[in-house]
């Protein structure tokens, strides 16, 4: 027994070396499971209250960009108010889908796995799972909520896969992205018999209850039949600047609890 | 003893701000971000009991993987190139026990250059490998380690030009 102790008080600095080595693998490797990077991330109040200062005062150097976009989407929603032909009290209409504003603190797009943080958390009603996107296209789905901040999964991520259409057909694809080129995006698995040509807008599928149908993703730059002939492998240039995202908005999906509820009982059936 | 301590905590803080709100930010071209956090494995004293480097480089990478949402790359980087440091310079200052603060060494640019670097190289090539999480993508692995190495480098060597006079580490 002496001898054990003995040993371990020798050699104490290699065993807590490979220890703390061991404590950090089994961190990396937890972050990048889908729903279990709980401990490490940037939710906490101290990490998120120090991205906001900063991004405070850098935001005053975008605030004419972003005055610019928020005009464009502002006339280009009037455009589409109008074509309804409507009074604005008529509005009634009911909606799946509820959007919460917030803003960008922290974002990367080197990595291959990419987070944003955002400034709105559970005390905003932001929940797991709840997609992201800007006027222009998506970012990414949350991921942790602390109460007033959250962690997002960017579309630039291993771990991120999003159903994704052709807008001219119904072919869809699941969109994911190959650690290269923060603006080029890959949808596969789009059958050979789909009509893909160049320059054409790819847009989100709405097989997912994250992102309703619909959205903008971006153009087609590039195609090619992948290995085995069946299916395309389509490069995808994204309408979204994802270097630059400053403000965005938070998808809630009403009827996500029945759709969930749906699918289960089918499954529980087989 | 005690005003080293206090020295350090806020040297330790420094550099996570430093890191996650400056160096993180920098990324030219697309790539390169200085890792500051270093500066710390090369300022500690090497008189200082080993089990408190590790932890101390453990906690400060742990600070940083919780800023970056980066698991526990950054901590075990660093506890790496602490772990490694002596033997790094036993490598370089063979038979002139000089197994102090690097800060002394200054008189020895080439011997201390070559240490700077394969510390740099261990912590980069760690911490790369853990945060692309794939060995498939040993090639960019490499680039990232090449090319955010240089700028590491440059920062560190700016760092103890800096902060060249520091007669309290000595503990």
């Amino acid at each position: 027994m002496q001898q054990i102790f003995d040993f371990l008080l020798r050699k104490r600095n290699p065993l807590l070396f490979f220890l703390l080595l061991v404590i950090s693998y089994a961190l990396t490797v937890q972050s990048h499971s889908y729903h279990r990077s709980k401990f490490i991330n940037s939710t906490g109040n101290i990490t998120g209250k120090l991205f906001a200062y900063q991004t405070d005062i850098s935001n005053y150097f975008k605030l004419k960009s972003y005055n610019e976009r928020l005009l464009e989407e502002n006339a280009r929603l009037k455009t589409t108010i109008s074509s309804f032909n409507l009074d604005s009290l008529m509005l009634d209409i009911k909606s799946n889908y509820t959007y919460y504003p917030a803003s960008v603190i922290n974002s990367t797009y080197h990595k291959t796995n990419n987070y944003l943080t955002i400034d709105a958390g559970l005390n905003d009603s932001i929940t797991r799972d709840m997609g992201v996107i800007t006027d222009k296209g998506i970012v990414g789905i949350v991921e942790n909520t602390s109460s007033n901040y959250a962690t997002v999964i960017s579309i630039l991520n291993n771990r991120s896969s999003i159903n994704a259409q052709l807008k001219k057909t119904n072919h869809f694809g699941s969109l994911k992205w190959n650690g290269k080129d923060p603006n080029v995006m890959q949808l596969q698995d789009v059958p050979r018999f789909a009509p893909v040509a160049v320059n054409d807008t790819v847009i989100t599928g709405g097989r997912s209850t994250i992102f309703p149908k619909g959205l903008p993703i971006g153009k087609i730059i590039g195609f090619e039949l992948g290995q085995n002939e069946n299916f395309y492998e389509i490069e995808v240039l994204l309408f979204n600047d994802m270097t630059d995202v400053g403000f965005v908005e938070i998808i809630k999906n009403q009827n996500k609890k029945e759709v969930k509820k749906l699918e289960s009982n089918h499954s529980n059936e087989k | 003893m005690k005003s080293s301590v206090v020295t350090y905590c806020f040297q330790f803080l420094f550099l996570v701000i430093i890191q996650v709100l400056v160096a993180n930010r920098v990324l030219l071209w697309d790539l390169i971000t200085p890792y500051v956090a270093l500066f710390f494995v090369i300022s500690l004293p090497i008189e200082i009991e080993k089990w408190v480097q590790l932890l101390a480089c453990f906690l400060l990478g742990l600070c940083i993987d919780f800023f970056e949402n980066s698991g526990g790359a950054h901590a075990a980087a660093l506890v790496m190139a602490i772990y490694l440091k002596p033997y790094f310079i036993r490598l370089f200052f063979q038979g002139e026990e000089t197994l102090r603060d690097l800060y002394l060494t200054r008189d020895k640019p080439l011997q201390l250059f070559g240490v700077l670097l394969l510390l740099i190289l261990s912590h980069h090539l760690v911490l790369f490998t853990l945060e692309f999480y794939s060995l498939s993508f040993w090639k960019t692995i490499l680039k990232f380690t090449f090319w955010n190495g240089i700028f590491t480098f440059i920062s560190l060597i700016l760092g103890i030009v800096i902060f060249r006079n520091k007669p309290s580490y000595v503990v």
